[in-house]
């Protein structure tokens, strides 16, 4: 489906139509008079653009067709086919790179593969001006609202925030070396795969606009300049629009001031500016996930990090984490196992003995950030799965809602070890994890009913099977047999509970009167489960166990992107408005049917938007006619195609939700996190044994030494 | 007993058990299980601490498989294997055997004083004109019962009959030598009596880590009727029936074998009965919502106290 979006795509874009430079030359003539003004602005204030300005910019029309082949360069790979006509401009460029500055802007084949779209083309074509004209060109690309949050988000060290390093920010956009693109596909299998190893996600060291070297100069108190850019290199004006929200409408101002203050001065090293974008944009978002990387950031950042001379490391690496922690924090807020683990790197730092050479120090910090990855999470998680597979028993129903990584291994332990039960796996907007829990689920061989045929002679004997005592757990479901996987959304869950005899859910913290803290729903789901009388099981590393104590969701909560909550009819929900959706969900068989809800394999089939009795309609028809089509070729989303997409247009009913900006007195909450009171909650699995939720507090007492 | 070195090859750590239980009806399953395992010890050989960390866990697994009810007696088991891998620590094989010895032996004498412990706490929730319920036979119920007595306290009981072994006539049988007014309750009356009752006593085979209780049959449904009264309902337990067991449900237990039981009264066999399928299991299991206070020699204290003195002795 994308490969077609794409072609379409470049295919319109390498030909420019007379309409489009028409367009152009007005918008270039606006941003001309914008620049002009912004010219005079900081001519009064005592900046002197002129005389920086006077080499001769590239002309409006060259930039535009190569901010155009760069966008083709891209959906095609470095052997673009981008044709002779932009021949000539690519020429340009990099007769241009020979002026600039090497070290503030690397632009090669794989830069320019890896940066995109607008943000791209500016960088270029300010780098082949010469970083003089930098303020002129970076005005010319941002628009103006945009801008904005650049002069919030980014300030260079050495210098207070200012508009005017804010744009020279800008110039620095994008910049990425080749290694960025390949990074950003298989990074979420990375990070599970380093919860599993403790490992460190391998990662380029250069994501933004500073490369590991410019850090380490910075760090040393040479000014170094602050790039933005996507994770895997989307172009930075998407990034601040979507993974910095504004959040105007009422809910949730930002401490601006809190963080340009505290940040003045101190480099934020690019690891640490990778992972905080990669938390903003929920490509990271486990639990485990988040402390995972960030603690490789961070043993990143200490290796790096050199102390001013004639100073010692252990007084001056605690404020210079800090503000790399008030970046993270600014990006995401702190998850509770986060704030554990900093505050822990914290005291080590502190006990670092005056006396101990710099580099031993910095080596055996790291060695101890990777000890604690092994002890606290990826050893902690192995006891956790042993224990979860022994509660878990032939014939079980194990209902679970969203995607934990704990349960997620808990259940593939337990496939592993042999044990026959159904997983049913309840999901909900905007997120919908559990697809992701789904697809892993159906891997790991959980749909394969064949194997577990052969248990149904023991249905008469009722003593040979402890959980057939059970009044639920029908684990031979409805074919007589075991095994497979349900998914369903949350609001089926009344429906579903009925069917099981244990709830596994994930938890981001516990707090210290029993309380769990947990993605928005599980405090639904287990209400349920308590209601049913259905065992709740939660495993959780003692690392998240917090001290504090919460007495409802509302006083801390984190708000997610309130544009996520819009639908787009016509659109299955795993692309929820300014979200992206894992690639392999894409390839997951689409049903336009609800009639396969409770099949072992997943579809596509259940689009809770208003319209979705319509919109199911027209894609039945799209997908006969994709059937008729293409024949062996897997039906993507109804989207993709143009015939189908103007049948979809004409269903898309404006959706008041894309409004709200606009629209007085309605606003969109997307809160993310629950509490779920601890009487729901039967046992938690920890890495020191089942404890009940009453034992939290004995465990933080017991391991106060170490937490 | 024949010589030490037959003893060595010979030593039966279940026979050793079951003639400890058979010898002093008032030694409770998990003392039992450490005076034997102090025996064992003292039997071996070995000479280094592997051998010695490989013989005590085997006779462990032994004990477990050879009995009918391994909850109280593996909290025994797992006691003494504990202090095992405590003392094991920089010692060698002899020395370590020595003060398990020592250490055993100081258990089996102070698991007496346990029980007297249990009944100075909760003798004083026991107060004149009380009309208390008791399930099935237990001793510490017994010892508690007898010191109130001694304290000159009136009160009346109601025993269940406590079937399949009818073990609550004897508990009758005992107050009744006590002088104290005493009636024995049908298993199914429990609800009908429910109401004259001031509060309710059970024993334990064993108390799990999150507080609730693994007991004769009949202790779930004697609590949830306690509970649906508003009556209070106390467990009584010596330290020592401390497991680390977490059952979710009645059927998570590892001692849930349901074919342990048949009707051993149930007259002539005739082709109907023959077909029947009895499920007729020893022990229950009461969650700790329906628990309102657990008398132990550690003190009174509310079931979630269970899980953290179980964390402080197993996890330090």
């Amino acid at each position: 489906m994308s490969e077609a979006k794409s072609e379409s795509k470049a295919v319109e874009s390498s030909q420019p139509t007379p309409a489009l430079s028409a367009e152009a030359a007005e918008k270039a003539r606006l941003k001309e008079e914008r620049r002009r003004l912004k010219d005079i602005e900081l001519k009064k204030r005592g900046i002197d653009t002129d005389k920086k300005d006077s080499k001769s910019p590239i002309s409006k029309a060259e930039r535009r067709a190569l901010q155009e082949q760069q966008r083709a360069s891209k959906q095609h790979g470095a052997q673009a086919k981008a044709g002779g006509s932009s021949q000539q401009h690519r020429d340009g460029g990099s007769a241009a790179s020979g002026t600039r500055d090497a070290r503030e802007v690397r632009l090669d084949a794989g830069a320019q593969h890896s940066a995109s779209g607008t943000a791209a083309a500016s960088t270029t074509s300010a780098a082949a001006q010469g970083k003089n004209t930098r303020f002129s060109m970076a005005n010319r690309v941002i628009p103006e609202d945009k801008r904005m949050y650049l002069y919030l988000h980014l300030d260079t060290p050495q210098h207070p925030p200012s508009s005017a390093t804010a744009l020279e920010v800008v110039q620095s956009l994008s910049i990425n070396n080749p290694a960025a693109t390949d990074h950003g596909a298989g990074d979420a299998a990375a990070f599970a795969a380093g919860i599993r190893n403790a490992e460190f996600p391998p990662g380029p060291h250069v994501i933004a606009g500073m490369t590991r070297d410019d850090y380490v100069a910075a760090s040393t108190g040479e000014p170094c300049k602050v790039g933005i850019a996507g994770p895997s290199g989307e172009p930075a004006e998407a990034l601040l629009s979507d993974a910095i929200p504004p959040f105007s409408n009422g809910l949730g101002q930002r401490k601006v001031a809190k963080l340009s203050s505290s940040m003045m001065g101190i480099a934020i090293h690019p690891r640490i500016k990778e992972v905080g974008l990669r938390m903003a944009t929920m490509e990271v978002s486990g639990a485990n996930a988040r402390v995972v990387s960030v603690l490789a950031a961070f043993a990143d950042v200490i290796a790096d990090y050199t102390p001013p001379p004639q100073t010692a490391l252990y007084r001056n690496l605690a404020p210079h984490l800090s503000a790399q922690i008030n970046f993270l924090v600014y990006q995401r807020p702190m998850s509770t196992g986060m704030g554990n683990a900093i505050r822990w790197l914290k005291s080590q730092i502190q006990n670092i003995s005056a006396d101990m050479n710099d580099d031993e120090a910095k080596s055996k910090l790291v060695t101890m950030i990777s000890d604690y990855v092994k002890e606290r999470i990826t050893a902690a998680g192995d006891v956790i799965a042993e224990l979860g597979v022994e509660k878990i028993q032939d014939g079980d129903v194990i209902l679970t809602y969203g995607n934990s990584s704990t349960v997620q291994r808990l259940l593939i332990a337990a496939r592993d070890m042999g044990r026959r039960f159904r997983v049913i796996v309840v999901d909900s907007r905007p997120h919908n994890d559990g697809r992701k829990l789904v697809h892993k689920l159906v891997a790991a061989g959980f749909s394969d009913l064949e194997a577990a045929a052969a248990t149904t002679s023991d249905s008469s004997d009722m003593t040979s099977a402890p959980a057939n005592h059970s009044t639920r757990g029908k684990g031979r479901g409805r074919n007589g047999l075991y095994g497979g996987v349900t998914y369903a959304p949350i609001t089926a869950l009344s429906f579903l509970m009925r069917e099981a005899s244990k709830v596994f859910l994930g938890a981001e913290s516990f707090f210290a009167n029993g309380a769990m803290l947990s993605r928005a729903g599980t405090a639904m789901v287990a209400l349920s489960a308590h209601s049913f009388h259905v065992p709740v099981i939660v495993p959780c590393e003692t690392y998240k166990f917090s001290e504090k104590i919460q007495l409802d969701a509302v006083v801390s909560n984190e708000l997610g992107v309130p544009d996520a909550l819009m639908y787009k009819t016509g659109v299955p929900d795993a692309e929820p408005v300014g979200l992206q959706c894992s690639p392999s969900l894409a390839e997951m068989e689409y049903s336009a049917y609800a009639r396969d809800r409770y099949s072992a394999r997943p579809r596509w089939n259940n689009r809770s938007s208003l319209a979705s009795d319509t919109a199911n309609e027209a894609a039945s028809v799209i997908v006969g006619a994709a059937g008729k089509r293409g024949k062996g070729s897997k039906v993507a989303a109804p989207v993709a195609m143009s015939d189908e997409a103007k049948a979809l247009a004409r269903l898309n009913i404006s959706c008041p939700l894309s409004e709200w900006r606009s629209t007085h007195n309605l606003r969109l909450m997307n809160l993310t996190q629950d509490i779920t009171p601890p009487e729901f909650v039967s046992v938690i699995l920890t890495e020191v044994g089942m404890i009940p939720t009453t034992s939290i507090p004995v465990v933080l007492r017991e391991y106060q030494d170490q937490l | 007993m024949s010589s030490k070195s037959d003893l060595r090859k010979t030593f039966d750590v279940v026979s050793y058990y079951n003639e400890v239980l058979k010898e002093n009806t008032d030694v409770s399953a998990p003392v039992a299980a450490v005076s034997s395992l102090v025996e064992l010890v003292k039997q071996q050989r070995a000479t280094t601490m592997l051998e010695l960390m490989k013989i005590v866990p085997e006779a462990c697994a032994q004990l477990k498989c050879a009995s009918h009810n391994s909850i109280s007696l593996s909290a025994g088991c797992d006691v003494f294997l504990k202090q095992m891998a405590r003392l094991s620590q920089g010692q060698s094989a002899e020395e370590c055997s020595r003060s398990l010895i020592e250490a055993g032996t100081e258990f089996v004498q102070g698991a007496g004083k346990c029980r007297d412990r249990v009944a100075e706490f909760g003798s004083s929730f026991v107060r004149d004109d009380h009309t208390i319920l008791v399930h099935s036979y237990s001793r510490v119920i017994m010892g508690l019962l007898r010191r109130a007595v001694k304290q000159n306290k009136r009160f009346r009981v109601y025993v269940t009959e406590s079937r399949p072994d009818q073990s609550g006539l004897e508990a009758a049988k005992e107050l009744q030598a006590l002088g104290v007014p005493c009636e024995v309750v049908l298993d199914a009356a429990v609800g009908y009596i429910m109401e004259k009752v001031d509060l309710v006593l059970a024993g334990a085979e064993g108390v799990v880590e999150n507080g609730g209780l693994i007991n004769k049959i009949g202790t779930y449904q004697l609590a949830i009727v306690a509970k649906a009264a508003k009556k209070p309902f106390y467990a009584l337990a010596e330290s020592f029936k401390f497991v680390r067991l977490y059952p979710l449900s009645q059927y998570d237990l590892p001692t849930h074998r349901a074919d342990l039981l048949a009707f051993k009264d149930s007259g002539p066999t005739n082709d109907w009965a023959a077909r029947l399928v009895a499920t007729n299991p020893m022990l229950d299991y009461t969650p700790p919502e329906f628990i309102t206070l657990l008398f132990t020699d550690l003190g009174v204290m509310t079931p979630s106290g269970v899980s953290d003195e179980l964390i402080k002795f197993y996890l330090d």
